[in-house]
């Protein structure tokens, strides 16, 4: 009975793991020509970026001046950096900017999405966007971005998130992590099916805050709230697979950890009050990507549970057998090969599938976000690993749904 | 495209694709079975060549044993249908005609050892092990493996297992002769032992009124 079971769960995983990678392709390739981004406009207008810091004096010199190099008329850029009541020299050092025209603007902690309210009620440009002060944009992200909005449907568009400088095996993951997201990122775009606008440098049209109101100050992911209202209200949201921006990954289990349980669970509260979208009016999005992201943690959570379940029985089994045998491992150490016992099963071919997919996306994703395209051995280590990492995050943040513990972010955090 | 087509046209590649994948695992798995088949005509094959030359050379017949050679392969070829039972089920009807045939080679090999070993006066030590994978046997896995391990370690042991539910004449009388009841049963060098034995028990038995115990090669 187990046994029936666990194949109906791996043979339905595969499929559906097989159907949405298919789909995805199909979709990629049919569009490939629209992957060059629109011209920007001869008349550029202008843009506002503001920079929420909270104790950032490490990176905000670096996040500020990748700005002030950005390739666009400087008469048409207004940086505004928000510190929220820094207790470092956050402050004193965004100051040494305001002789280049950086409005330096300093207030009690409230957190990120309040900061990003008060830079709106100061922000003069025609569109909006925020880059946190542990990013940086390359010069010529926001020319390629613009472009998309003159189709006067698009409220936002997003960039490609890179992680800087990957060091360690965590911030290593989360490199590889962000290139599929590039990938996926793009393909929504398709779909019209974004549904998470980055924090980092997504640009937003004003005018969409001045009709539906600024940031949601009290939300835990405040990206993701703004993304999903432009949805409910029947707006496009676009992706510039070529404008980078390369963000700081944490790079320890805890920080990891905490980042995610926020992010889920954010976005788990997000899209129950944003249940409407799940219907025919919002077509693929509210069809299949939403409903999908569900089917896809279910069964990611499923297929743990199971893998764990046989584990523990093998290795049960296992002491078990090292009993009945007094330890005596010695006859066991001469090791002898035989293919035959090399499994061939239908599923032995069917991962074989899902891994070659696996790694056609980060091929892409590298390919066409201007990266040298080298395919690694890591990258197989990453598939065949990441998404028991998935799984933990989403049991981590499910179970602080179900419990109702809340997850206080009086201070800005990252991400 | 419009939408639903693109759904469509995945629907169905994925469809191709995951039969495809089906197919040539199946294709996989079916070559192996013929593999284990290849192997068992080649191993009756030479059996009857040892037993003919046995009676061939009626003045020394025992100068030309190398019954062993044949024994270790009989046993890969145990763990090979072991391991096709497992991933096909226990119920396959080509795994269960394969493992027919090979309980039959094994008994074929065991009679010509006994009887090398009362003419000969040849000493081999023979194992039968009989188990059951119905569910039924929890220490059968762990029987296995001690028989593995001995395998393993003392080579010229000629271990033979058969599956204690199949339904054959001659292995029912075996079973009648030994007095085998339930799975685990172990019967080394003729001595029946019911229910599950150590690597240590199984050492024992086998050193038992020897100096120097099973050759370990």
């Amino acid at each position: 009975m187990e046994q029936i079971i666990g194949k109906i769960l791996l043979y339905s995983t595969s499929y559906f793991g097989l159907f949405t990678s298919i789909l995805f392709f199909i979709l990629f390739f049919e569009q490939k020509k629209k992957l060059q981004n629109p011209p920007a406009p001869l008349n550029l207008e202008k843009v506002t970026i503001a920079v929420p810091a909270y104790n950032e004096e490490v990176t905000i010199q670096k996040t500020v001046l990748s700005l002030l190099h950005l390739d666009y008329p400087k008469n048409k850029v207004e940086i505004i950096v928000i510190d929220d009541g820094s207790t470092d020299d956050t402050y004193r050092i965004a100051q040494q900017f305001t002789a280049r025209g950086v409005k330096v603007i300093r207030k009690e902690n409230t957190g990120k999405g309040d900061s990003l309210n008060v830079a709106l009620k100061h922000a003069h440009g025609a569109f909006f966007g925020a880059l946190d002060a542990d990013s940086i944009v390359e010069p010529d992200a926001l020319k390629k971005m613009v472009g998309y909005f003159q189709d006067k449907e698009v409220m936002a568009v997003t960039p490609s998130l890179k992680v800087f400088k990957p060091k360690g095996v965590l911030q290593r993951i989360q490199g590889i992590e962000y290139l599929i997201g590039v990938y996926l990122r793009k393909v929504f775009a398709y779909f019209n099916a974004i549904h998470v606008t980055p924090g980092p440098f997504t640009i937003y049209r004003k005018s969409f805050f001045e009709k539906y109101g600024g940031y949601d100050a009290d939300n835990m992911t405040e990206d993701i709230e703004i993304a999903l209202r432009i949805q409910a209200n029947h707006y496009r949201i676009e992706n510039a697979i070529n404008a980078v921006v390369w963000t700081v990954g944490p790079d320890t289990i805890a920080s990891l950890n905490n980042q995610r349980k926020r992010w889920y669970l954010g976005f788990l509260n997000n899209v129950i009050n944003y249940r409407r979208l799940f219907s025919k009016a919002h077509h693929d999005l509210g069809l299949f990507i939403l409903p999908g992201a569900f089917v896809s943690v279910a069964l990611a959570i499923l297929l743990l549970g199971y893998v764990g379940i046989k584990i523990a029985g093998r290795l049960y089994e296992f002491i078990l057998n090292l009993r009945a045998i007094n330890f005596d491992i010695l006859p066991w150490l001469k090791l002898k090969i035989d293919l035959f016992f090399l499994s061939t099963g239908p599923l032995f071919f069917l991962a074989l599938i899902a891994l070659c997919t696996g790694l056609a996306v980060i091929y892409l994703a590298k390919k066409y976000s201007r990266e040298k395209n080298t395919l690694k051995l890591s990258y197989v280590l990453y598939l065949l690993v990441y998404w028991i990492i998935f799984a933990y995050w989403w049991v981590l943040a499910g179970y602080y749904k179900m419990t109702k513990k809340q997850i206080r972010w009086g201070r800005l955090s990252r991400g | 495209m419009t939408a639903w087509v693109k759904y469509v046209a995945a629907f169905s590649i994925t469809t191709l694709v995951f039969i495809a994948g089906i197919f040539l695992g199946n294709v996989i798995s079916s070559g192996k079975l013929q593999t284990i088949d290849v192997l068992q005509q080649d191993i009756a094959v030479r059996t009857i060549g040892s037993e003919l030359q046995y009676v061939l050379l009626a003045e020394h017949p025992c100068e030309n044993i190398h019954a062993n050679e044949l024994s270790q392969e009989l046993f890969e070829i145990g763990s090979k249908l072991a391991y096709m039972e497992e991933s096909l089920g226990t119920h396959d009807a080509d795994v269960l005609n394969l493992k027919r045939y090979y309980s039959l080679l094994e008994i074929r090999h065991w009679l010509f050892l006994k009887k090398a070993q009362r003419e000969c006066n040849a000493e081999y030590d023979l194992i039968l092990y009989f188990y059951s994978n119905e569910g039924d046997c929890e220490t059968c896995k762990q029987q296995g493996y001690v028989l593995n391990t001995i395998h393993r370690k003392y080579p010229a042991v000629n271990i033979y297992s058969f599956d204690i539910n199949l339904d054959d004449p001659v292995l029912m009388t075996i079973k009648r002769m030994y007095n085998v009841t339930s799975p685990p049963t172990v019967i080394i060098n003729n001595k029946t032992m019911a229910g599950f034995v150590d690597k240590e028990q199984v050492e024992e038995e086998l050193f038992k009124g020897k100096n120097s115990g099973p050759k370990n090669k």
